[in-house]
C-alpha cells in the first residue's frame, strides 16, 4: 500500500491560524468562528466534537478549501490557502484533501468502482485511475460490490466506497463529517476500525467531525468546540 | 470509461426523453417548415428555369411568372430584329376555368406558346407528343393536378372557358406557387378562349441568344428599344418571382417566425429539463466541486448532455422528414431540405442545445460545495 502523497518534511498537515468566520443572517452578523487555531500533524487523528452549531462544519469547510474564513490564515501540506481564488483552492482541494461525507454523496448513476475512478479523474489521474481506484476499493474491502450501484449497497457500504474515493489518490489530509452518522452503532464501529486503520497504514492526517463518542477511540486527541471558539 | 455526464443522463430516462423529444419537435418543425417553404419557393420558379430562354422580356416591373400582365405582342418583332436573337416568341401564361366531370368547377393555369419544342416546354412530358398541341383544341395536363381535378387520361376530354378540349397528354413537375394545376395548349387556342383581351397581346416574350452573343450587350440594346418593359435573365426573373412571395406576402416572414418558434420551443423543452435535471443533482454537482472539480468540468457535463440530447434528437427528427416527402408529393407538396439546410439545422441544434446548458450552468456556477456537508 502506497503512503500519502509525497510532501516535503511538514510539521502540520493542515494549520489554521487565529481563524474567524462571519455570516451576514439578514440584518444580523453571526460569528460562526472566533479566532480557532488548529494544527494536525502528519498521521494525527483528530476528533473535533461540539454541540450543534457550534461552528464544526464551517470548521470543516474552512480546513477543507470550501469556505474561505474572514480572517486568519489556513494552510494545507504548506500551501497557504489565503487570497487564493476558488480555482486554486479547487486546486488545493484536488491535490491534498479527501472527504468522507455524513451522506455519502456518492454518485447514484456511478458503481462503487466507478465512483472512485471518476474521483480520481478530478483530481486529474487519467491512465492509471482504474488500478489506482481498485487498490482503494479492495483496501476497503469491497471488491466483491466494486459493480454495485450505491442503491444496491448498505448504509455501511456505502459509507466504504466515500472513504475508498477519499483515500484514492493519497492526499496527505481527510476529512470526514460525522461519517457515523447514518450507521448503526455495529457498523459504524467497523467503518471507524477501517478507517483507523487506513490512516495508520497510509499515513493519512485525519479530521473527523463528530457527536458520536465512540470517534474518541481512534483519535490520537480530541479538540471540542464552542460558541465558534476551540477548547482542546 | 467513466462518463458522468451520460450515466446521469439514462440514469432518469423519462426525462432525458422528454428532452430529446423537444429536440425531436423543434428540428421536426424546422426541417419541415423549411422544406415546404423551399418546395413552394422552387415551384414559383421552377417553369423560369426549365425553359431554355436566356433573356425575357416582361412588362414593366412584372412581379412573378403567374401574375402576368398584357403588353403588344408586336414586341416580338422588335425583339427578333434585336442582334444577338437567335429566336424569339410569344408567351401567355394565364389562368382559366376548367370543368370537371363531377360538374364541379376549378382554376388551371395555362402555358400557351406557337411552339413549345423550341424553349424545352413542357420540360417532363410524360405522355403525348408537345407537337399535337399545335393541331387545335388541345391540352397537356401535369399529373399533379390529379389531387384537384381528380384522375384523367389521355383522350378524354375537358371544358375551358367553356370550351371542349381533348387531354392529348400528360406531364410531370410543372407547378406553380399558386398551387393552381399547370396545362399546356397552344397560343392561338388560348387567344380564342381569351378574345378580345389577348387578341394582339402577349405576356412575355422569350429570348434566345444566337451563338457567340454577348447577353448582357443584347440585354442592353433590348431595353434601348422596350422603354415599357423589363428584360431579365433567366436568373434574375426568377430570383424576382421568388422574392415576390417571400417579401410581398408575409410568407418568409411567417416561414421565419414559425422556424424561430420551432427553435425556441426546442431551447425552452431542453433548457427546462436540463434545469430540473441539475435542481435533482444539485449534491452530486456540488460534489464534483468538493472533491476539486472545477466549472468547466461542470459546465463540460451539462455541455455533453445537452449535445447528446441534440444528437440524438436531430437524428429522430430526420426520419419523420424523410417520411413525410412521398406522402406530402401525393398531396402535390414538395418538401426540399438541401443538404446546407440539414446541416445548418444540426449545427443550430446544437448551439441552442449548449447555449440551454448554459442556464442550469448558471445555477451550478454559483452554488456552494459547502452544501455537501448539509444532510
Amino acid at each position: 500500500m502506497s503512503a500519502a502523497y509525497a510532501l516535503p518534511a511538514l510539521t502540520h498537515t493542515v494549520l489554521a491560524e487565529d481563524v474567524t468566520k462571519r455570516y451576514h443572517d439578514g440584518r444580523h452578523v453571526v460569528e460562526a468562528l472566533r479566532g480557532v487555531t488548529l494544527a494536525i500533524a502528519p498521521g494525527e487523528v483528530v476528533a473535533l466534537e461540539g454541540p450543534s452549531g457550534s461552528g464544526k462544519t464551517t470548521l470543516l469547510s474552512i480546513l477543507g478549501c470550501i469556505l474561505s474564513p474572514t480572517s486568519g490564515r489556513v494552510t494545507v501540506a504548506g500551501v497557504s490557502a489565503e487570497r487564493a481564488s476558488s480555482a486554486e483552492l479547487a486546486a488545493i482541494r484536488r491535490r491534498y484533501i479527501g472527504f468522507v461525507f455524513q451522506q455519502f454523496n456518492l454518485f447514484p448513476s456511478l458503481t462503487a468502482l466507478e465512483n472512485v475512478i471518476y474521483a480520481l479523474k478530478v483530481k486529474g489521474v487519467r491512465r492509471d485511475a482504474r488500478r489506482q481506484a481498485e487498490a482503494a476499493i479492495e483496501a476497503v474491502s469491497l471488491s466483491d460490490r466494486r459493480d454495485f450501484l450505491p442503491r444496491d449497497l448498505s448504509g455501511g457500504q456505502k459509507q466504504r466506497v466515500a472513504i475508498a474515493r477519499a483515500i484514492a489518490g493519497n492526499p496527505p489530509l481527510l476529512l470526514a463529517d460525522e461519517p457515523t452518522a447514518n450507521l448503526d452503532s455495529d457498523t459504524a464501529g467497523r467503518v471507524l476500525s477501517l478507517l483507523h486503520g487506513l490512516v495508520r497504514e497510509r499515513g493519512h492526517s485525519l479530521l473527523v467531525v463528530t457527536h458520536d463518542r465512540s470517534v474518541r477511540s481512534i483519535a490520537d486527541r480530541v479538540a471540542t468546540i464552542r460558541d465558534g471558539r476551540l477548547a482542546t | 470509461m467513466v462518463d458522468l455526464a451520460i450515466r446521469m443522463l439514462l440514469h432518469d430516462k423519462l426525462r432525458f426523453a422528454i428532452t430529446v423529444a423537444g429536440v425531436i419537435f423543434a428540428v421536426a418543425l424546422v426541417l419541415v417548415q423549411s422544406g415546404l417553404f423551399l418546395g413552394a419557393m422552387n415551384n414559383a420558379s421552377i417553369a423560369i428555369e426549365n425553359i431554355d430562354a436566356e433573356l425575357w422580356v416582361t412588362s414593366r416591373h412584372a412581379t412573378n411568372v403567374d401574375f402576368a400582365q398584357v403588353f403588344p405582342d408586336g414586341v416580338v418583332n422588335r425583339v427578333r430584329a434585336t442582334p444577338g436573337v437567335a429566336r424569339a416568341d410569344n408567351l401567355l401564361v394565364s389562368f382559366a376555368t376548367i370543368a370537371l366531370p363531377t360538374g364541379a368547377q376549378e382554376m388551371v393555369e395555362v402555358y400557351a406558346m406557337e411552339d413549345f419544342r423550341e424553349w424545352g416546354l413542357p420540360w417532363h412530358v410524360v405522355e403525348g407528343n408537345v407537337a399535337d398541341l399545335r393541331r387545335g383544341p388541345y391540352i397537356m395536363l401535369d399529373e399533379s393536378s390529379r389531387t384537384r381535378f381528380g384522375d384523367f387520361a389521355v383522350g378524354e376530354f375537358r371544358e375551358l372557358m367553356g370550351r371542349r378540349m381533348e387531354v392529348v397528354g400528360r406531364t410531370r413537375e410543372a407547378f406553380s406557387f399558386t398551387t393552381t394545376p399547370i396545362a399546356f395548349m397552344s397560343l392561338p387556342v388560348l387567344r380564342a378562349l381569351w378574345s378580345p383581351q389577348l387578341d394582339r397581346g402577349t405576356h412575355y416574350v422569350l429570348v434566345k441568344l444566337a451563338p457567340g452573343a454577348d447577353v448582357e450587350r443584347v440585354r442592353a440594346e433590348l431595353r434601348r428599344k422596350l422603354p415599357y418593359n423589363d428584360v431579365l435573365t433567366r436568373a434574375e426573373w426568377a430570383e424576382r418571382s421568388r422574392d415576390y412571395w417571400i417579401t410581398k406576402t408575409g410568407l418568409g416572414l411567417n416561414m421565419y417566425i414559425t422556424v424561430l418558434l420551432g427553435a425556441l420551443v426546442g431551447v425552452v423543452i431542453v433548457a427546462q429539463t436540463l434545469y430540473g435535471s441539475t435542481m435533482e443533482h444539485l449534491r452530486e454537482f456540488g460534489t464534483v466541486k468538493a472533491i476539486g472539480g472545477s466549472n468547466s468540468d461542470i459546465y463540460i457535463i451539462l455541455a455533453k448532455q445537452a449535445a447528446i440530447a441534440a444528437v440524438i434528437g436531430f437524428v429522430v427528427a430526420e426520419l419523420p422528414t424523410w417520411a413525410l416527402q412521398p406522402a406530402l408529393a401525393r398531396m402535390g407538396l414538395q418538401l426540399i431540405v438541401p443538404m446546407h439546410i440539414h446541416v445548418a439545422t444540426f449545427v443550430g441544434t446544437v448551439v441552442l442545445c449548449l447555449l440551454a446548458a448554459s442556464i442550469p450552468f448558471r445555477k451550478i456556477s454559483q452554488i456552494d460545495p459547502a452544501l455537501v456537508f448539509r444532510s
